[in-house]
């Protein structure tokens, strides 16, 4: 913290992610395999948990601030507040039971239009466990059908797997730079996160300085 | 007008209808006294028939000038309509001699015809059947709304270790044992679908308890149950309290604090816990798990941050208090083990709800029924590697809860940042510090104070040996209700033993 301060900033765009749905769908063991890239049994998330992975995209480097909300009936009313001031949403299934399909749209679709303070943020479905095929419940199709109505991107994908796990994000990701209030919004010179940004010496010793 | 007039005359008539249908019983003696009152005859009879407000000027009239009629061409039309009501009523008044015993206060043909009690474990005992359809069916409680109601208000039954339970609640733990829903991966985690817990919930406040429910959709409406109580059940505690609670002996020294029915309610629902821990090699769910999905259910709290880490502090307690509970299991089946293995029902209902369990399954594949259902297909996906992975995992794990324990998911973001091999693995500084601040806003005290409360362990004790004589009763007593749903789940038990 008190080291020299240079004007060059630790990153170029702050975002900041939000993960929904239904117990169980796998949205902690989604961040995990994103941000660590491990998979393991986890258990149920309390309130809300909160991971950070730098990435750099298109030569621009980002600072993903992703929220974590637990699947629980009784946090959905808690994780209201976490909606605000986020730039992209992702919305996880499994593709393997399919109340927690329906449930997206019966709950969590309900959710994001009561306390998303966004109007642009960007939406993103994502069918998780699409490494048992076998037990598939919902298809990719009906996927596809539900995220045209809602215009959001869509993806399916396996956290123990690894597929399409890392293009989940980039994908929400770059929407997001394609969109420039939400580019604004995030960019490094608006502080309204409670990020500081990272004095230059840190970021200098880490990673190379351009 | 004439149908304003005209009505109240059908109420008049309709009840002694319904008396004299049965003019032979032997309520005779009491008519002497009506008779007396019968000179009043038909004028009476006008007067309470025209109770109506539009009718109270006409009465007047009626009554000046008797049964002469015409004349005065203003009446002539009140007149008729009277007259139409008096023929209609005078029929009936002649082969009815005994109307006047209409009167409020002389009942007649009085008789006995059965001695009904009701007591709130059974209902009504003792019902004539043609009264029973004008008995709204058993409700599961006594106001018929389940959720949201206090205990107090509620239809209690006995658990098999002699705690006052509401009904609905171990109608529905019955159920989901039934349907083997103790061995379902991520039962108690996972959510039910919306639309039918809906359903059912409505279904449930209106005191119908609708057939093959989702396991899933039991198991979310027992938390439900527990979320929407007027007071939570953990409310009587307080923060300090539970945060200082460490070990298994004082989160059951704690436990002894609360009120006899959150007592009595959180012994059950502990078991419950312990029930699906039980099963953990099935059903993915350890301690921890079970009581991370319980504890926020447990405490209503107004600010959400401060639910978030108290919800911490309860698992932790819950945990506890679960760990303790099969410890004990385990001590009592070997000592069980050891004495002998006499009496198996006697063992049945003492100790082992697990035993219980069996006995549930038994009794299912007793029956014959077959009918296919395939909710097993979540069972027959697990792989066996993963649940020997789930104990390896156990040491990691801790670590990551310990973290978390400290309240909040900011602790994260620093071990994150700093095992990130992105970027910069010492610049968390800025990092570190906000996650300092929040550990330090749920700092915990690492020794509770220990309380004396052994009048209250002895009372609570008591209780429950005294309890254990009835639960079987009442449990035996609804069973017939439970053998349908036994056998249409028949052929799932036999898969996951299949499976097994």
């Amino acid at each position: 913290m008190d080291s020299s301060s240079s004007s060059q900033p630790e990153f170029d765009y702050l975002f900041k992610l939000l993960m929904i749905g239904d117990s169980g769908v796998g949205k902690s063991s989604l961040l995990l395999r994103f941000t660590l890239d491990s998979f393991e049994d986890l258990s149920p998330t309390i309130g809300v948990d909160f991971k950070v992975k730098m990435v750099t995209l298109g030569g621009k480097k980002l600072k993903l601030a992703i929220w974590d909300t637990a699947g629980q009936e009784r946090f959905r009313t808690l994780t209201s507040s976490y909606y605000r001031g986020a730039q992209g949403i992702i919305m996880v299934y499994d593709v393997t039971r399919r109340e927690t399909f329906t449930n997206l749209s019966d709950v969590w679709a309900r959710e994001i239009d009561l306390y998303s303070t966004n109007q642009d943020c960007i939406k993103m479905l994502v069918g998780n466990k699409v490494d048992k095929e076998s037990e598939r419940a919902v298809t990719k199709k009906e996927g596809l059908d539900v995220a045209r109505g809602y215009g959001c991107l869509f993806l399916e994908c396996s956290a123990k797997t690894r597929v399409n796990v890392e293009q989940c994000f980039e994908e929400l990701v770059l929407k997001i730079l394609d969109t420039p209030s939400l580019c604004a919004e995030g960019s490094a010179g608006v502080k309204k996160n409670i990020f500081k940004q990272k004095p230059a010496q840190a970021d200098a010793s880490t990673s190379s300085c351009c | 007008m004439a149908q304003v007039l005209r009505s109240p005359s059908h109420f008049a008539s309709s009840p002694r209808r319904t008396l004299s249908c049965d003019p032979d019983d032997g309520s005779n003696g009491l008519l002497s006294p009506s008779n007396g009152i019968r000179g009043g005859g038909e004028e009476e009879e006008n007067e309470r028939r025209g109770a109506g407000g539009a009718i109270e000027r006409k009465r007047g009239t009626r009554r000046g000038e008797g049964v002469e009629e015409q004349q005065l061409s203003v009446l002539a039309l009140l007149l008729t309509l009277f007259r139409k009501s008096l023929l209609r009523c005078k029929p009936e008044g002649v082969d009815d001699e005994d109307f006047g015993s209409m009167e409020i206060g002389w009942p007649t043909e009085v008789q006995h015809v059965a001695h009904v009690t009701f007591d709130r474990f059974h209902g009504f005992l003792g019902l004539p059947v043609e009264f029973e359809p004008e008995v709204p069916c058993r409700a599961p409680s006594a106001s018929a709304t389940v959720f949201g109601v206090s205990t107090v208000s509620m239809q209690c039954s006995y658990d098999s270790r002699g705690n006052s339970v509401p009904t609905i609640l171990l109608l529905m733990q019955r159920r989901l044992y039934e349907q083997g829903g103790l061995r379902i991966e991520g039962i108690f985690r996972i959510n039910a679908e919306n639309s039918q817990e809906e359903y059912v919930r409505d279904q449930l406040n209106n005191g119908i308890v609708p057939e093959g429910i989702d396991v899933h959709c039991l198991a979310g409406l027992i938390k439900a149950w527990f979320r929407e109580l007027p007071t939570g059940l953990l409310d009587s505690l307080s923060f300090e309290q539970v945060m200082q609670c460490q070990t298994e002996a004082e989160c059951s020294q704690l436990a002894r604090l609360l009120p006899p029915t959150e007592a009595a309610l959180l012994d059950w629902a502990i078991n419950l816990m312990a029930d699906v821990v039980q099963e953990e090699q099935q059903n993915k769910m350890n301690a921890r798990n079970v009581a991370t999905v319980f504890a926020p259910n447990m405490t209503q709290m107004a600010d959400p941050l401060t639910a978030l880490m108290y919800a911490v502090q309860v698992m932790n307690f819950l945990r506890m208090l679960i760990l303790k509970t099969l410890k004990e299991r385990q001590e009592s089946t070997l000592e069980d083990a050891s004495l002998s293995n006499a009496d198996p029902s006697d063992e049945n209902g003492h100790h082992s709800p697990q035993l219980h369990l069996e006995a549930c399954i038994k009794e299912a594949t007793e029956d014959v029924c077959v009918i296919e259902e395939p909710v097993v297909d979540n069972l027959a996906g697990v792989p066996e590697e993963r649940s020997t992975k789930d104990e390896e995992a156990d040491g990691p794990r801790t670590s990551h809860d310990n973290a978390a324990s400290e309240g909040t998911a900011v602790e994260h973001s620093t071990r994150e940042l700093l095992s990130e091999n992105s970027a910069r693995p010492d610049g968390s500084s800025g990092c570190q510090e906000s996650a300092a601040n929040c550990s330090n806003a749920v700092h915990t005290n690492s020794h509770g104070k220990k309380t004396g409360q052994s009048n209250n362990q002895n009372h609570w004790k008591g209780r429950k040996a005294k309890g254990k004589s009835t639960s079987r009763a009442s449990l035996s007593a609804e069973k017939p209700r439970g053998t349908s749903i036994a056998s249409r789940i028949n052929s799932k038990v036999e898969l996951v033993e299949a499976w097994r």
